[in-house]
């Protein structure tokens, strides 16, 4: 990672610097907490029997001779909840929601569906347990793939699932009707049809993205304890407190007040962590046996019981005349949506993208298979709908022997324009900058490539999430700032309010401590996620400070009997070697307190403590973009292909810290190519086969190319000192550029990523296949 | 992972008792790399496990005139970072140093590496009953399995394909493996019977019965051999070989070919000569067409499973690329 500029900024102390991670040491350590690192006395260990198909009625389970094991404290069915509990999970940010019954009653519908739940006094007992529970099961035939699950004579999956007439010119229209569809959406605007005829070229294609799974190297875990007096303590890991407690007191019916959730230092979530899927159990377990109860998930349950990211698979086409100009595109999306609905399936609408286009029209709809439900995972549903569209729109440049970079900028709208779906002209966007910048930085005007090289190049869109929230900042009698709120760190973002505080009132950076309450303690705050965190938080912080400088000011200007206009802060280094911060009167430095005198003094006033809070609910942002270009190389041989380089831009409105948005940068990237170059959910038969790290492709840094990042900052109208959202985008365009690069490098468009060498390779050699 | 004994071994003799006769129960733990991710994932649940590294004397490291003699107890880590290994036995140092991370190679050793079970993921899955497991079928041949990464060659009544690297190497090299035998006696074997076919034992991989030990592994010196691993993974920084090929071969000064060794990696249940493609190229110069030919003949017999016919093509290439360093010293362009 190339050193960010320092000269970046020069209006602001600490803003826009790369101040250390308030984190670092902690985790470096060993130090930092996790959700499995806390243990009570007496703890009980729970875990749960999975479902070993994809798909089986329950014909008898039977309990008894596990209840009977020594150190075997409570087997649970649903049976014995008494049938309706479900477990409610809300991911606040991304308006995403599932409901799905605690445990299995008739029908398991996915392998790694619970079953049933057994607590004993230790995790290995437990675990023993789960074999003495027997389970007679009628096996029912499994849809592995959308695709499958539409086929009229696919395997019912849920009866309340629709069916519905295929759409006609579709490539799926002649199975005249389509099966097993748990949620749909529909959008057309101007007239397809008449765009298509006036095309010079239609150009189509089936864009096939697996479902994948954020693969966060904390698994869920969680540690609940239920007193006498039913209050409920619940220590996790999770991108939101608030949304535990109310996903618990809504799955068990506890009233929310009686639920405090402690969030612990968090190993990676990616959209996965928003939502209870141990919590409610361990709690009810609490409440039967008086006990506290602990639940950590294996890799390998991550991988059959987590809630992953949807596969889809995308028709798309469009029209295209040989000047560029683009008539019409039309998309049906076919979203795995798993079990349950609660697939991203209006990112189909991503044919629309950041461009001009007219004529549009799309049909989404998501399909039940034989998998878990599924959940965000950064940038929920856009990657997906991206790439189709993306490559789509590379496939029409090429056709047409056009620039992909300027069949783009061709199309990029600007400030003041506004896209079929835009309710508003668009404001303070930079999408042609951004474009521009990846393709300065790649050096795309002179690209050269040797034989079996290529380049693809591709955008992404994001607009940032707000969430409510709250934050309060306190200044000690030691003339230390405290930043306090209920808002979890996934991503840096307590160094950026700390930074922000510092910078508002005016103190040195390691002079402010960011302290995170739990749901009892706190004020509400949004999960993090969605990109809303220094966007929403960052404004409470903000105005947090803002009002704990006015009070600081009004008391300074009271005891130094000088008007505030008068006022001036410095840094000082103090005896003991730190820089502290001192409020003087202009001019005039012997009238003068340092802030821990006037924190001193605050509190022998009738104001007392000097404390600020600031909230903040929603305001809009503005959609950016990251641009990705990536540069590959194939051997044909083998059709294994390797990632040379891959440049990165952004729009991300005001970098706080540019080494945080280049980490997030990087971040994004690795996981969009790993999507398109070997990750995949491999489910056959409805069982999952590589549930284990070493068979779930994940790169490591050994595999990834050279990434540069390059970013730029239109500053956004409400986000704190101009801040976008960053940490989604980053994700969005990397399967589609690669794809292209692949292309480029083979002469072959690949539809069905992962391009693992298998495919590549059969894509080149046609013949070799028998 | 289920609870078990542990004992530290004095002595071979007092290993071999320990572990008695009943797999069931006991098992041999050296590096443990492979064996406790069976224990965790509960595969396997033996009562005791019996520590080899105690025993003295198991991770000597011996380069002379003669040959090599490696220890079982030798990790693959001391073999990636000897000098002479890499100039004399270049397969085997090719092959410990693909294995795994570098993690792994610090603790797992050679006797590790070639006697470790299995990576088919019906066979590491603890829910399945396969015929590795005692059970009645192999799930990995089924037509809707998901078998990309099992037998072309050699497969039935099970399809798995040895995991090991280092083993595909030792086979090239014409290597002999050592073990203690059920009886406390010593036993001699080259390394390409020392593995077996399903056919022989659907349950092992190598002729080791329960209670016996492989001991060390003796790799001959030649003269004027070159050998090379070629490992292909599908992900580089680490993984097992969708397939590999190692070759030992001696070559006259005019490019002839006097004597060749070339054997499969991750295509077989176990390390695979082609003692036809051999023979092909004895006593040849090597051509673009001689190299094809080759290729064609030490894939011969091969059977593709339902998703795996990517394999057959894949080893060609590889074949002819090993073949044409391990004769020529330069690499194919
Ligand atoms: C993530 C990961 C990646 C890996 N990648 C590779 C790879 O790329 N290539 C590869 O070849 N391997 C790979 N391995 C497999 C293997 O674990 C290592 O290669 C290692 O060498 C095993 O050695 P160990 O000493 O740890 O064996 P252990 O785990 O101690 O033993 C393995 C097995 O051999 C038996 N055994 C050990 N020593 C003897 C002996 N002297 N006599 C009889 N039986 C014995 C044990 O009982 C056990 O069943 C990988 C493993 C992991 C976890």
């Amino acid at each position: 990672m190339p050193a960010p500029e320092a000269s970046a900024h020069p209006e602001y102390a600490v803003l826009g610097k790369s101040a250390p991670r308030v984190d670092a040491v902690d985790k470096v350590t060993g130090a930092a907490r996790y959700g499995a690192d806390v243990n009570l006395p007496g703890q009980l260990w729970a875990t749960f029997l999975h479902s070993p198909h994809g798909h089986a009625r329950i014909l008898r389970i039977d309990t008894s001779k596990a209840e009977k094991l020594p150190g075997v404290i409570r087997v649970v069915t649903q049976d014995s909840l008494g049938g309706g509990a479900t477990q409610e999970t809300l991911d606040t940010v991304h308006g995403m929601r599932l409901s799905q019954s605690l445990l299995a009653t008739d029908v398991v519908r996915y392998q790694g569906e619970k079953i049933a739940m057994v607590c004993a006094v230790s995790p290995e007992i437990a675990r023993d347990a789960l074999r003495h529970i027997e389970v007679e099961y009628e096996l029912l035939p499994t849809v592995d793939t959308e695709e499958q699950g539409i086929h009229p004579d696919a395997p019912t999956i849920r009866e309340e699932a629709k069916t519905v007439d295929a759409i006609e010119g579709s490539p799926w229209a002649d199975l005249g009707q389509w099966k097993n569809v748990a949620q749909e959406a529909h959008f057309s605007v101007g007239d397809v049809e008449a765009g298509f005829a006036e095309a010079d070229y239609i150009v189509e294609g089936v864009y096939r993205i697996p479902r994948v799974h954020q693969t966060y190297l904390e698994p869920h875990a969680c540690l609940a304890r239920v007193e006498a007096s039913g209050n409920v303590t619940v220590w996790t890991s999770t991108q939101s407190i608030f949304a535990i407690r109310s996903g618990i007191a809504s799955s068990l019916g506890i009233p929310q007040n009686n639920i405090n959730v402690i969030g612990q230092t968090i190993g990676g979530g990616f959209g996965a962590k928003f939502g209870t899927l141990v919590h409610p159990y361990a709690v009810l377990l609490s409440q039967m046996t008086g006990r506290p109860v602990k639940i950590v998930y294996t890799r390998e349950q991550e991988m059959v019981d987590g809630r992953p990211a949807p596969g889809a698979t995308i028709w798309v086409k469009t029209g295209v005349k040989k000047d560029g100009t683009v008539t019409a595109r039309q998309a049906v999306g076919l979203w795995d949506c798993g079990c349950v609905p609660g697939a991203s399936i209006h990112a189909t609408s991503r044919i629309i993208g950041v461009y001009d286009f007219k004529n549009i029209k799309y049909d989404a709809y998501g399909i039940h298979t034989n998998k878990p439900g599924t959940s965000a995972y950064r940038a929920p549903g856009a990657p997906q709908g991206s790439y189709a569209s993306e490559a789509n729109l590379n496939q029409c440049a090429a056709q047409i022997g056009m620039d992909p970079v300027q069949f783009r900028l061709m199309h990029m709208v600007e400030d003041g324009e506004q896209r079929v779906n835009d309710r508003k002209p668009l404001t303070r966007v930079a999408f042609k900058e951004t474009l521009e910048a990846a393709a300065e930085l790649a050096g795309w005007a002179n690209r050269s490539s040797a034989v079996n090289e290529g380049w693809g190049v591709a955008v992404g869109e994001w607009t940032n999430g707000a969430g409510p929230g709250s934050a309060v900042c306190s200044l000690g009698e030691d003339g230390m700032l405290k930043v306090f709120s209920g808002a979890m760190d996934i991503t840096g973002t307590d160094t950026g309010f700390a930074q922000i505080a510092a910078e508002v009132m005016g103190m040195p950076f390691d002079t402010v401590r960011v302290i995170r309450g739990d749901t009892d303690s706190a004020p509400f705050a949004t999960g993090s996620g969605g990109s809303v965190v220094l966007f929403s938080m960052g404004n409470a912080v903000k105005r947090a400070a803002e009002s704990l400088r006015e009070k600081t000011l009004a008391l300074a200007s009271q005891h130094l009997e000088t008007p505030i206009a008068d006022l001036e802060q410095v840094n000082e280094t103090n005896e003991q070697g730190r820089v502290i911060a001192r409020i003087r009167k202009r001019g005039d430095p012997e009238t003068s307190a340092s802030l821990a005198e006037l924190g001193q003094m605050a509190l022998r006033t009738t104001g007392g403590p000097l404390v600020g809070t600031g909230t903040f609910a929603s305001e809009p942002s503005h959609p950016v973009i990251a641009a990705h270009i990536v540069k590959v190389r194939v051997d044909p041989d083998t059709g294994v292909l390797e990632p040379l380089e891959l440049h990165a831009a952004l729009d991300v409105g005001f970098a706080v810290n540019p080494y945080e948005v280049e980490g997030q940068m990087e971040g994004g990237a690795v996981q969009g190519l790993a999507w398109g170059w070997m990750e995949e959910m491999q489910i056959q038969g409805g069982r999952n086969v590589n549930n284990h790290l070493s068979d779930y492709r994940l790169p490591t840094s050994m595999d990834t190319p050279i990434i540069r990042c390059k970013y730029i900052e239109v500053p956004s109208e409400n986000g704190p000192f101009g801040v976008k959202g960053i940490g989604e985008p980053v994700i969005v365009p990397t399967p589609a550029a690669f794809h292209a690069a692949v292309q480029d490098a083979t002469g072959v468009w690949i539809h069905d990523l992962p391009l693992t060498p298998e495919r590549v390779y059969f894509a080149l050699h046609p013949a070799g296949k028998d | 992972m289920k609870a078990f004994q542990f004992i530290d071994a004095r002595d071979l003799r007092s290993a071999s008792a320990a572990l008695g006769r009943d797999a069931a129960r006991t098992r041999l733990l050296a590096g443990g790399v492979d064996l406790l991710s069976e224990l965790k994932e509960r595969i396997i649940e033996p009562e005791t496990l019996v520590n080899l590294k105690t025993v003295p004397g198991l991770n000597a490291l011996r380069l002379d005139a003669k040959g090599l003699t490696l220890g079982t107890l030798v990790t693959l880590d001391q073999i990636e970072f000897h000098q002479g290994i890499w100039k004399s036995y270049t397969a085997l140092a090719e092959a410990a140093q693909s294995v795994g991370s570098p993690q792994i190679r610090n603790v797992g050793t050679l006797g590790g590496n070639l006697c470790q079970r299995p990576r088919c993921w019906y066979y590491r899955d603890e829910s399945i009953n396969c015929i590795k497991k005692g059970g009645s079928k192999c799930f990995a041949a089924e037509e809707e399995a998901d078998n990309k990464f099992n037998a072309i060659l050699g497969g039935g009544p099970s399809y798995i394909v040895h995991p090991s690297d280092c083993a595909t190497a030792l086979v090239a090299l014409g290597a002999m493996v050592k073990y203690q035998d059920a009886r406390g006696g010593m036993q001699t074997v080259p390394a390409e019977e020392f593995f077996l076919l399903p056919t022989e034992n659907p349950a092992r991989e190598n002729v080791l019965r329960h209670g016996e030990i492989l001991t060390e592994v003796m790799v001959p010196a030649l003269a004027g051999a070159r050998s090379t691993y070629v490992k292909f993974k599908e992900k580089d920084s680490f993984d097992w070989a969708v397939s590999a090929v190692a070759v030992r071969a001696v070559a006259a000064p005019d490019g002839t070919v006097r004597d060749i060794r070339i054997v499969l990696g991750g295509v077989a249940p176990r390390p695979w000569r082609c003692p036809r493609a051999e023979g092909m190229l004895k006593g040849k110069r090597l051509s673009a067409a001689l190299l094809n030919e080759a290729a064609e003949a030490a894939l011969e017999g091969s059977k593709p499973l339902s998703k795996n016919a990517y394999k057959v093509p894949l080893t060609r290439v590889l074949v002819r690329r090993a073949v044409n360093q391990a004769v020529t010293g330069k690499q194919m362009a």
